[in-house]
C-alpha cells in the first residue's frame, strides 16, 4: 500500500469522512484512519435528526440558516441517507407562549418554511401525542442515518481515489522542524506502521483532544453526554420537537421500525463515556411524556449515550449554553504546521464543516481547487431501499441474505455490528434474539469462518445488545431479555460453550 | 359450582397439578390467559443439568447433585419439594406419558446429553422416547438442515459438533420444495411433512448420505403424527434420527404441550384461555376469582384450593417495573433482586432478577414480608417460585413438574 498522502483524517464520523470526500473531489491524495468502525462515536450515538434549523432559531439564528440550507441539499443530494418525514414544532399548555412569536421570526429571518397545523388535524394525524397543544408548526426536519451517511462518504471518497481504513490508531506524530510530516499508527493485530504526509486533519469528535496532545498540542473539549431511548414502534410518523428554549426530553424521530427519543446533556467524565443509568433513562422518560403522555408504558428496547465534543475557546459555557457551531484550530498558530483540528458543530451541517476544513487546507497547500460536495450525489453503499425483500433473516427490520453478502464485501474482520450498522440488522424490536443466531450461522458457511471465531461473533453481539437493554430492564424488554435468555442460555447452552 | 381445584395458569406446573387431581378424580378448572411457554420449550424435561450453576461440566450422577443442593440452597424451589417428592413427580409424569401417547424416557438417577442447534451439548432428565438415541455411541453422525428453515444451519451445529465430541461430522442441506414466498418456521415445515409426497422429497435427497448412521435434522419430523413421520424416516433411510429442539416455534414443545392439553381436557378437565384473571376475593382464604369476559362481564370461578402458576416474568405471572417486581394477580410480595443484573450476559453467577419469585414456605403457600401465610388455600408453583435460575441450572421443566405435583398434593390434601 502506497504510505505517503498530502493529507490523513483522523475520525471516521460524519465530520471525519466528509472532509475525506471533500479532500478526495478535490483531487488531493488522501487516507482516512478510524480507531473502531465508521460512525461509532458521536455520529452514530445521537437522535438520528436532520435538523431544519428550527431548533435553533432564537438562540444560534447563525447555526438556524445552516442548517436549512444544509438540509435542503443533503435532501437532494443523500436521499438514501434520509428519510424525508417532516418534523413537528409543538406548545403545549406548558410551554411559554411568548416564546413562539420568537420563534416564527427567527423561521422566517433564516427562512425555514413553517405552517401552522390545527390541534385537531394534529391530533388525527398523530394520535399518540398530547391533546393539550396550544399551537403546532410543520417543518422540514428529517430523520437522518449517521451510519449510511458515514459510509456514503466514504464510498463517495474511495470512488474518487481514498481510501479508509477502520480499526486502526493513531499512536503518534512524526514531526520535523515543528512540521508535521507523517503519523505512526497500530491496527487490530496490534501491528504498528509509519506514514508519510503533508497534512493531518483531526476530526476525532470527542477524542480530539486526545489526539492533538499526541502532537504536543493542547484543546479543551468539554464532552457532554446526551441519553436517548429507543421505542419498539413509529411514535409519530414525523420528528417531534417541542416549542419552547431546547431543553432535554423533547425531540423524538421515526427510524425504521422504532422511534429514538432524546436527549439529556450533562458533563460527561470520558470520551467514551456512553452508558446511560436507569436513573437518567427514567428522569428522560418523565421528561417525554408532556409530549407523549403514556411513555412510560410503552415498550423501551434500549437506552444508549453519545457524548458530544463541546468546545469553547474562551473556556466558559457547557451542555445547552456551549455554541453548536464548529471551530478550525490552526495549529500553526501555536506552533506546529501542517496540523488542523475541527471541533464542535454537528452533523447536519457535517458538509460545510468539511467544505471550510478543505478550503483552509488547500490554501496551505497553494492547490487551487473549489469545492464540489454539494454537486456530487452521495449514495449508501448500501441501498437498502432499493434491495429485494426476499429470504429476510431479520424479520424486524427485512435484512436479507443479498444485504449480509453487500455487507461484508471486501472486509476480512468483521462483528455483527459492523453489519449492524450497515444494514439494521437487530436494530428493531425483537433486538437480535432471532436474527443474531441466524446471521451467525449464515456467515459462518457464506464466509468460511471457523467455527471459534463464529462463537465469538455470536456472543459478542449478544452481549452488545444486552448492554443497551440494561438501563431498561423493566416491561417488556425484561420479558423479551428472558426470552433471550431462554433462547440462548436454555436451549442452546451458550454460556458454556 | 364449587370446584375441588382451581389452577391459574396453562404451562407444565398447572398441567402437572392438574394431572394430580385427575388422578384422584378431582373436579378442576384450569384458567390462563394464553397457552404457556411449554409450547416453546425444547420438549426435554430437565431435573438439574449443573449444580452448582456455576459448574461448566454437566450432573451426571443425579440425586448427588440433587441432595447437594437441598442441603446448600433451602430456597431453591427443590429444596422446598424434597427428593422423595420430586422422584415422585417424574416417575408419575413417566408413566401417565405412556397413557398420554407420548412416551418419555430417561430416569432421575441420571442425565443424558442432547445435542443442541447451535452444536453445544446439553444435559437433560427425561425426553421423548423417540429421542433416545445416544451422540456418543453412534459409528457415524451427519447432520442435515432444511433450506426451507431460517432457524438452522448444519455446517455450524456440525462445526460445534466437531469439538465437542472430537469426531468429523458431515453436514448435508436438503430442501423440501415448498415455496411460498414467506419464511417458514418449524411448525410449518412439521406440518409439511406430515405429507408423504413432500416427505418422500426430503428422503430421496437423504438416502444418499445417511445409511447406518445418527442423522441430526431439526426437530420439524411432524407435529401429530410424529410417530408415522419418524418411523417412516428410519425404516427408509436405514438409520436412526435425532430430532435437535429448534428456536420458537418448538415443535417438540408442541407435542408435549398440545399432548398434555388434550389428555387432560379428555379426563374432563375444563381449561378455559383467552382471559386473564383479573379479580379476586378473599381474606384469610381464596373465597373466588374471576375473568373478563369479552362481553365485559366477569365470569366468576370459586374453588376450594387455588394453585398460581401464572410462570414467571417470561410467562407474565411477575411483571417488572423500574423500582420493584410486582406478582400480577394478587399482588404478592416479590423477592427485590439486588442487584437486578449484572454486566456480562453470560455470567454463570446468573441474572438476579432472573431467579426472582414470591416468597413461599415448605407447602408452597404465599408469605408475606415478615412470614406469614397470606391465603391459605393459595399455592404456588413454577417459575412464579424464586430462588433458581432455570436457564443456567437447566431446571425449568423439572421445577414446574415438581412443585406443580406438590402443590396439587398440598392443595388436595384438606
Amino acid at each position: 500500500m502506497n504510505n505517503k498522502f498530502q493529507v490523513i483524517v483522523i475520525g471516521g464520523g460524519a465530520t471525519g469522512t466528509g472532509i475525506l470526500r471533500d479532500l478526495s473531489l478535490r483531487g488531493l491524495s488522501c487516507l482516512l484512519l478510524e480507531q473502531n468502525d465508521f460512525a461509532t462515536g458521536t455520529s452514530g450515538r445521537f437522535h438520528g435528526l436532520l435538523h431544519s434549523g428550527a431548533r435553533y432559531v432564537v438562540k444560534d439564528p447563525h447555526s438556524a440558516k445552516e442548517c436549512i440550507s444544509e438540509n435542503k441539499l443533503l435532501k437532494e443530494i443523500a436521499s438514501d441517507c434520509i428519510e424525508d418525514t417532516g418534523g413537528i414544532f409543538i406548545a403545549t399548555g406548558k410551554d411559554d407562549p411568548s416564546y413562539i412569536d420568537k420563534w416564527l421570526k427567527g423561521c422566517t429571518s433564516a427562512g425555514i418554511d413553517t405552517k401552522e397545523i390545527s390541534p385537531s388535524e394534529l391530533i388525527k394525524e398523530e394520535p399518540y401525542i398530547t391533546k393539550d397543544i396550544f399551537k403546532a408548526y410543520l417543518v422540514p426536519d428529517a430523520a437522518v442515518d449517521g451510519f449510511t451517511l458515514a459510509s456514503a462518504n466514504v464510498l463517495s471518497a474511495k470512488k474518487a481515489g481514498a481510501i479508509a481504513r477502520t480499526y486502526t490508531k493513531v499512536v503518534g506524530f512524526k514531526i520535523e522542524k515543528g512540521s508535521v510530516k507523517g503519523l505512526f499508527l497500530r491496527d487490530h493485530r496490534g501491528k504498528e506502521e509509519e506514514l508519510r504526509c503533508d497534512f493531518v486533519i483531526n476530526a476525532g469528535g470527542p477524542w480530539t483532544g486526545e489526539i492533538a496532545s499526541l502532537a504536543g498540542q493542547i484543546i479543551n473539549i468539554s464532552p457532554d453526554k446526551g441519553v436517548l431511548v429507543i421505542f419498539n414502534h413509529r411514535i409519530a410518523g414525523k420528528v417531534l420537537n417541542r416549542l419552547r428554549p431546547p431543553g432535554d426530553g423533547d425531540i423524538f424521530v421515526p427510524h425504521g421500525s422504532v422511534t429514538v427519543f432524546g436527549t439529556t446533556s450533562k458533563p460527561a467524565e470520558r470520551p467514551d463515556d456512553i452508558e446511560a443509568t436507569k436513573e437518567e433513562v427514567l428522569d428522560l422518560i418523565n421528561q417525554g411524556e408532556d409530549l407523549v403522555p403514556g411513555l412510560k408504558e410503552m415498550r423501551f428496547i434500549r437506552a444508549f449515550a453519545g457524548v458530544r465534543p463541546l468546545y469553547e475557546p474562551g473556556g466558559k459555557g457547557s451542555g445547552r449554553e456551549a455554541t453548536r457551531e464548529f471551530t478550525l484550530i490552526n495549529h500553526e498558530e501555536t506552533g506546529l504546521k501542517g496540523f488542523i483540528s475541527v471541533v464542535g458543530g454537528k452533523l447536519t451541517t457535517f458538509r460545510l464543516m468539511a467544505k471550510a476544513t478543505v478550503d483552509l487546507v488547500v490554501k496551505k497547500l497553494s492547490i487551487d481547487k473549489p469545492c464540489i460536495t454539494h454537486k456530487e450525489p452521495l449514495s449508501a453503499p448500501f441501498p437498502w431501499k432499493r434491495l429485494s425483500v426476499e429470504e429476510p433473516l431479520c424479520q424486524c427490520e427485512r435484512v436479507t441474505k443479498e444485504m449480509l453478502d453487500k455487507a461484508v464485501e471486501g472486509k476480512e474482520r468483521f462483528s455483527l455490528g459492523d453489519i449492524r450498522r450497515l444494514t439494521r440488522l437487530a436494530m428493531g424490536p425483537c433486538q437480535g434474539t432471532f436474527c443474531t443466531f441466524r446471521a451467525t450461522g449464515y456467515y459462518h458457511e457464506k464466509k468460511k469462518l471457523q467455527v471459534i471465531e463464529a462463537n465469538k461473533l455470536l456472543k459478542d453481539h449478544i452481549q452488545e445488545r444486552w448492554k443497551g437493554t440494561r438501563p431498561v430492564l423493566w416491561g417488556w424488554q425484561a420479558q423479551e431479555t428472558e426470552l433471550m435468555r431462554g433462547i440462548y442460555l436454555g436451549l442452546l447452552n451458550l454460556d458454556r460453550l | 359450582m364449587l370446584y375441588d381445584l382451581v389452577i391459574i395458569g396453562a404451562g407444565l406446573a398447572g398441567f402437572s397439578s392438574a394431572l394430580v387431581a385427575v388422578e384422584r378424580g378431582k373436579k378442576t378448572v384450569i384458567l390462563a390467559r394464553g397457552l404457556g411457554n411449554l409450547y416453546s420449550s425444547s420438549g426435554y424435561i430437565d431435573l438439574l443439568g449443573y449444580y452448582p450453576a456455576t459448574e461448566r461440566k454437566p450432573l451426571l450422577s443425579l440425586l448427588e447433585g440433587l441432595n447437594r443442593l437441598i442441603d446448600e440452597k433451602p430456597a431453591h424451589p427443590y429444596s422446598l419439594v424434597g427428593t422423595d417428592m420430586i422422584k415422585d413427580a417424574f416417575s408419575s409424569f413417566l408413566s401417565i406419558s405412556e397413557v398420554m401417547g407420548l412416551p418419555y424416557g430417561g430416569s432421575t438417577y441420571k442425565n443424558v446429553i442432547m445435542p443442541t442447534a447451535v452444536g453445544s451439548l446439553v444435559p437433560t432428565t427425561l425426553f421423548p422416547k423417540t429421542a433416545e438415541r445416544d451422540v456418543f455411541e453412534a459409528e457415524k453422525i451427519v447432520v442435515a438442515g432444511i433450506r426451507e428453515l431460517i432457524d438452522f444451519f448444519p455446517a455450524y451445529t456440525a462445526g460445534n459438533l466437531e469439538i465437542a465430541l472430537e469426531r468429523k461430522i458431515d453436514f448435508y442441506w436438503v430442501n423440501i420444495g415448498i415455496n411460498v414466498h414467506r419464511e417458514l418456521n418449524s411448525y410449518d415445515i412439521a406440518l409439511a411433512l406430515e405429507e408423504k409426497e413432500i416427505r418422500d422429497r426430503l428422503l430421496k435427497q437423504l438416502k444418499p448420505i445417511s445409511k447406518g448412521s445418527l442423522l441430526l435434522i431439526p426437530a420439524v419430523l411432524g407435529v401429530k403424527r410424529w410417530k408415522e413421520v419418524i418411523s417412516h424416516m428410519e425404516e427408509e433411510l436405514e438409520c436412526k434420527v435425532l430430532e435437535i429442539p429448534t428456536f420458537p416455534p418448538s415443535v417438540m414443545g408442541y407435542r408435549l404441550a398440545e399432548t398434555l392439553l388434550n389428555y387432560l381436557k379428555s379426563k374432563g378437565v375444563e381449561i378455559i384461555t383467552g382471559y386473564s384473571v383479573d379479580y379476586f376475593k378473599g381474606d384469610k382464604d381464596v373465597e373466588e376469582v374471576a375473568i373478563t369476559m369479552s362481553n365485559g362481564r366477569l365470569k366468576k370461578f370459586k374453588g376450594k384450593s387455588y394453585i398460581l402458576a401464572t410462570g414467571g416474568i417470561l410467562g407474565e405471572g411477575l411483571q417488572v417495573y423500574p423500582q420493584e417486581i410486582k406478582e400480577t394477580i394478587f399482588s404478592l410480595p416479590v423477592i427485590s433482586p439486588e442487584p437486578p443484573s449484572r454486566e456480562d450476559f453470560f455470567n454463570l453467577e446468573g441474572q438476579p432478577f432472573s431467579s426472582t419469585g414470591v416468597f413461599v414456605n415448605n407447602s408452597l403457600q404465599p408469605l408475606d414480608r415478615t412470614g406469614k401465610v397470606i391465603f391459605n388455600n393459595l399455592f404456588v408453583s413454577g417459575a412464579t417460585l424464586g430462588g433458581y435460575d432455570p436457564f443456567l441450572e437447566k431446571s425449568g421443566n423439572g421445577v414446574a413438574l415438581s412443585t406443580g405435583y406438590k402443590a396439587a398434593l398440598m392443595a388436595l390434601k384438606g
